[in-house]
């Protein structure tokens, strides 16, 4: 059996109108609610129009195919590469090199010869003195 | 002589001009629909809640989502239950994102304080609706989800995710502390 003060509570409870919503609150809804709508009518232009959108891509896609050949813009490219300074004077600087490591002698050898000897030694110095290290950290771990 | 029919240009023409303000419409509509039901919405997430800030922010999200479907919704009959499980589901998950302070209310089985606070007013529903406000949310989220949404226990224990026992024993002691938290104040 229920107690009065429950059947009191009861009819309260049940008797208990909305609260009413703060003002603000439909302000901020509608700006969201305007925002989507413009998104959603910008939307359905898009796809409205998107056969046309498609097609001029495609119109487009197939005018650049016609007019590269035509144009060559890659050949102009390479030709203004070509005709740069800066390329010029790195031909240069390589020419320079080359000569001096041909030309060069020290004990009857071309500087070329040498500095790849040098280079080559080094790098057996290295590998060997790896190898070596390594052989002897797994003998002392063993 | 040869009429030349218009290129179809991309641009606002007469019928993206008349979508636009068929949209215009649809959105004054809404706000007519908004007013209707923003009480009612706000209610059902404040309750649960027990904050009414927070209770803002759900009903502004809830609306949002009826805008998504409003286009079915605003013809449907069952467009005040939607609303409410929406508003309801939404302030759930809002409780749901602090579940650790959730869980701590859920699982204690201390007594609640009966908390002490001077009424701004002597209206009895007013004081009712505050100490609602007032109760933990473990006793206030079934006792609201019963006696406003008139969910079964069984539905309740299946949205929080607890058993029907602990249901039972929560609204038992929601209204007990409810009468308390009146008594205290009357």
């Amino acid at each position: 059996m229920k107690e009065p003060n429950e059947d009191w509570l009861d009819q309260e409870l049940k008797a208990l109108p909305d609260l009413e919503a703060p003002p603000e609150l439909l302000p901020k809804v509608m700006r969201s609610v305007q925002r989507r709508s413009v998104q959603r009518w910008l939307l359905s232009i898009f796809r409205q129009h998107l056969p046309f959108i498609k097609n001029s891509c495609l119109g487009l896609a197939l005018a650049v195919m016609v007019l590269v050949p035509l144009f060559n813009p890659g050949g102009a490219m390479i030709g203004f590469l070509i005709h740069s300074p800066f390329l010029h004077f790195l031909e240069d600087i390589l020419d320079v090199g080359h000569t001096i490591l041909t030309n060069l002698r020290i004990f009857q050898l071309p500087l070329g010869w040498l500095v790849a000897l040098v280079a080559g030694l080094s790098y057996l110095t290295c590998i060997l003195a790896a190898s070596t290290i390594r052989h002897l950290a797994t003998a002392k771990r063993s | 002589m040869v009429n030349a029919a218009p290129l179809p240009l991309i641009g606002i023409d007469d019928q993206d001009a008349s979508g636009l303000d068929a949209r215009m419409a649809e959105v004054q509509e809404f706000e007519t629909f908004v007013r209707n039901y923003q009480n009612m919405v706000f209610s059902v997430a404040a309750r649960i809640v027990g904050n009414p800030i927070d209770a803002q922010d759900i009903a502004q999200e809830v609306f949002i989502k009826a805008y998504q479907r409003f286009d079915e919704l605003k013809d449907s009959g069952t467009i005040g239950g939607w609303l409410k499980t929406v508003a309801t589901n939404l302030s759930i998950n809002h409780l749901n994102r602090y579940r650790a302070r959730w869980r701590f209310f859920s699982e204690e089985e201390t007594e609640f304080e009966i908390p002490t606070f001077t009424p701004p007013t002597d209206d009895r529903r007013e004081l009712l609706e505050l100490a609602i406000q007032k109760l933990p949310d473990a006793q206030r989220v079934p006792l609201v989800l019963f006696h406003f949404q008139d969910l079964s226990y069984d539905e309740i224990a299946d949205k929080l995710g607890i058993s029907l026992a602990k249901v039972k024993t929560d609204i038992h002691r929601g209204r007990d502390s409810l009468r308390k938290i009146l008594v205290k104040t009357s």
